[in-house]
């Protein structure tokens, strides 16, 4: 009976067990990832915040550079030498006569292609320090024009900064003024145009002659330090005193041309552009709510207290929305994770504990009295060891169960022949006592006709009843002889045709009245041949396989039973055989064992040969279905004497 | 013509009054009893020189009839006949009859059915 259980089965339990494992190690994992990678992260986002803002600044420098490296290069060209060589020999220049005027020409060229060339250049100018910094030629930008200034409209410019600046120089140097606002006869000219000025000495024959000046326009530049900067980042340039110098919000630049003190410490008032303790040209000021990268950008090589600062400020969420984004992304993948561990723990766990599934099964099935196929008997493992010796068991208790069986017939059978025995002895002397009297008075009955001579057919009569009142008689001696306990039934030597004729005893009469041929034939024999038996189990072993053959012929016309007897090799070979029908192929290896029987319920036990077996064993015997026969042939063999 | 003196014992009527009319016929003097204790008495009175009694008879049975006799009149000649029974073991060769754990030895027995010829062949060879 199948017991109803409460609770889980262990499949559950083993994939709830091995996905917790699995679960429990991933969150612990990632976790630490988790941690640990959003850290690299934000560090990440801060180094990209570094990056970015050096970027900015080295274009910011090396524009600078270019463009005192241009001025530079402006000083080395031969006008610049020409002029004063053809000023101080009265307007020719001796070297190839050419006149000043060829020479301010061919500056004037020189000039004009490089403005073309370099879109921020606004102007370029060769001023002399004669007559108070006199400007001798002048190419300016205007709109998309490129024009040079007649000799009438040279400004002087000995009080410029950038002048007083760029003639304390020597040779080769080339100074960077500050950045302004471009003015027009001191009024800040519209729109706004933000100038470097980069100015060098001029020296002839050892003497100051002049300066070269280049203006250039940083609007672009700084437009597109603001443009090309990625949204969640603010970028700022200020100068060293902190004014913004570019500034998302255009209002708020230039505030010491305008007068107004837009600084970039109003944003961030713990931040110190000049602080010396920096080591570094950079620092990182991480406020409540913000984290700004400064780079200071020196383009004064000269000069380390000139610098403009770059910076890139941003929000402290921007930097860690990329984190938190893998910090979700991650939670995600793990939870996949749990998941998926928890179905593979499932899958596994039910793959694993199938066979130990399939032996709780296969318990079940015996238990309830079915047979088992599949058990994993093959598998090397654990569950394959517990299944063999559950096999093991199994066909254990199959071979108890058949013994059993096979015992319970002996029981039974001997039970039967013990109360057939005593019921035969029983009748044995109630029904011989009115025999005798029947066959007393019969005989005398016939010796008083012989003695008168009455007709012989009365005597005849008188015949029959004496022998059919002797086959009675013998009927029940036979029946008796058969069912005597086998406790008494020693080893004993008797005659073959003795066995035969106790076999026979019972059950001729029957064959009789059916209309069954019964032959006996001794092949190489002589039915005096004793033979060392327990005569009864023989005589029971052969009485049981003539009631077979009998049963068999009922079914067919011819009915014929033959029982061969010879002897070979010392043994005794009794083989019946039957005119029946056969014995079908599927029955062939079952009809030695127990409980199997092909007869109507009630007519047989199916233990007559299971029974039959058992007792020619103990004969040192055997009894076998001779396949070679055409009939159903069961040949029973006895050693002649038991030694 | 003989005077040899026949005691027949026999619970069965017919059968007792049967062999007493043949043996009679052979020239016996034959008396009969109905069961040991009746055999026993005629057997004090008279000088029997056979007894042939059956087995299992009401009152007192064969076995326990010859017993009895038997030491008291070792000249009588005991013939025993049976159709067999529980617990009733024969050696036909030895003539010895034991039933629940009593054994006595007898001068002929003689398995029931018998023929009448049987009976007179075996009387004849033990006064021989």
């Amino acid at each position: 009976m199948a017991v109803k259980r409460n609770g889980l089965s262990i499949v559950m339990k083993v994939s709830i067990l091995a996905g917790s494992i699995a679960a429990f190690a991933s969150l612990i994992v990632g976790a630490l990832i988790i941690n640990g990678s959003s850290e690299i992260v934000y560090q990440e986002a801060l180094n990209h915040l570094k990056y970015e803002t050096n970027i900015k600044s080295l274009k910011l420098v090396s524009d600078i550079k270019n463009l005192s490296d241009d001025t530079g290069y402006l000083a080395g060209t031969p006008p610049i030498q020409g002029i004063p060589r053809a000023l101080k020999n009265n307007g020719t220049d001796p070297h190839d006569n050419s006149s000043i005027q060829i020479w301010r020409k061919r500056l004037t060229t020189i000039f004009t292609e490089l403005i073309r060339a370099k879109p921020n250049y606004l102007q370029i100018r060769y001023i002399g320090i004669a007559d108070t910094g006199k400007e001798l030629i002048r190419v300016d930008r205007k709109g998309n024009l490129i024009q040079s200034s007649p000799e009438k409209s040279l400004q002087k410019k000995g009080d410029t900064d950038y002048f007083k600046n760029a003639i304390k120089m020597s040779s080769g140097e080339v100074y960077i003024s500050n950045i302004s606002l471009n003015r027009e006869y001191g009024e800040i000219s519209y729109p706004h145009t933000p100038v470097i000025r980069a100015a060098t000495p001029v020296f002839f024959q050892d003497e100051l002659f002049g300066i070269l000046v280049i203006n250039m326009d940083f609007t672009n530049i700084f437009n597109d330090i603001v443009t090309n900067t990625p949204r969640e980042l603010i970028p700022y340039v200020t100068n060293e005193e902190g004014y913004f110098l570019a500034h998302p919000d255009k209002n708020m630049t230039y505030g010491f041309d305008f007068g107004n003190e837009n600084k970039i410490n109003n944003l961030y008032s713990n931040l110190s552009l000049k602080s010396s303790d920096v080591r570094d040209k950079e620092l990182t000021v991480i406020s409540n709510n913000d984290v700004i990268h400064v780079v200071r950008a020196h383009y004064d090589p000269s000069q380390n207290e000139r610098f403009f600062a770059v910076m890139l400020a941003t929000n402290k969420v921007n930097l860690q929305k990329k984190s938190d984004k893998l910090k979700i992304n991650s939670i995600i993948i793990m939870s996949i994770l749990v998941v998926i561990s928890l179905l593979v723990a499932a899958i596994l766990a039910s793959r694993l504990l199938r066979p130990l599934r399939l032996i709780s099964q296969a318990s079940e099935n015996i238990a309830n009295g079915g047979d088992v196929t599949d058990l994993p008997i093959n598998s090397g493992d654990e569950i394959g060891e517990l299944a063999r010796s559950f096999d093991n068991m199994r066909s254990q208790l199959k071979e108890k169960e058949q013994e059993l069986i096979v015992s319970q017939g002996h029981v039974h059978h001997a039970n039967k022949m013990a109360s057939l025995g005593e019921m035969a002895s029983g009748m044995a002397h109630e029904i011989n006592s009115p025999i005798q009297t029947i066959n007393l008075v019969a005989q005398h009955i016939q010796r008083q006709l012989k003695k008168n001579n009455e007709p012989k057919d009365l005597y005849e009569s008188m015949s029959k009843i004496t022998k059919s009142v002797s086959k009675v008689s013998e009927i029940i001696d036979g029946l008796k002889k058969v069912s005597r306990s086998p406790v008494n039934d020693e080893f004993e030597k008797i005659k073959l045709s003795e066995l035969v004729h106790d076999a026979l005893n019972l059950t001729e009469e029957r064959f009789r009245l059916n209309n069954v041929q019964f032959y006996v034939n001794y092949i190489n024999v002589s039915s005096d041949t004793l033979i060392q038996c327990h005569s009864i189990q023989v005589t029971q072993v052969l009485i049981n396989l003539i009631n077979n053959a009998y049963d068999a012929v009922q079914e067919v016309d011819v009915k014929k039973i033959n029982m061969s007897i010879e002897e070979k090799d010392n043994k005794i070979l009794f083989a019946i055989s039957d005119s029946g029908p056969g014995i079908s192929d599927d029955c062939i290896d079952k009809i030695f064992e127990p409980m199997f029987t092909t007869k109507d319920i009630g007519k047989g036990t199916g233990l007559g040969l299971t029974i039959s077996r058992e007792l020619v064993l103990q004969h040192n015997g055997d009894i076998y279905l001779d396949h070679n026969s055409d009939r159903t042939r069961f040949v029973v063999e006895i050693p002649v004497s038991q030694t | 013509m003989n005077n040899k003196k026949i005691l027949v014992v026999d619970d069965e009527e017919l059968l007792r009054d049967m062999l007493v009319e043949v043996l009679a016929g052979e020239g016996y003097q034959v008396d009969s009893a109905e069961n040991g204790i009746e055999a026993s008495e005629l057997i004090m009175l008279n000088d029997y020189d056979v007894v042939a009694t059956d087995f299992f008879m009401p009152k007192m049975n064969g076995l326990e009839l010859v017993k009895i006799c038997q030491g008291s009149f070792p000249d009588i000649k005991f013939i025993l006949f049976s159709g067999g029974g529980k617990e009733l073991e024969i050696n036909v060769n030895e003539n010895c009859i034991a039933y629940k754990g009593q054994k006595i030895s007898v001068d002929l027995y003689i398995k029931k059915p018998f023929s009448i010829d049987d009976v007179l062949v075996s009387i004849e060879s033990l006064f021989s």
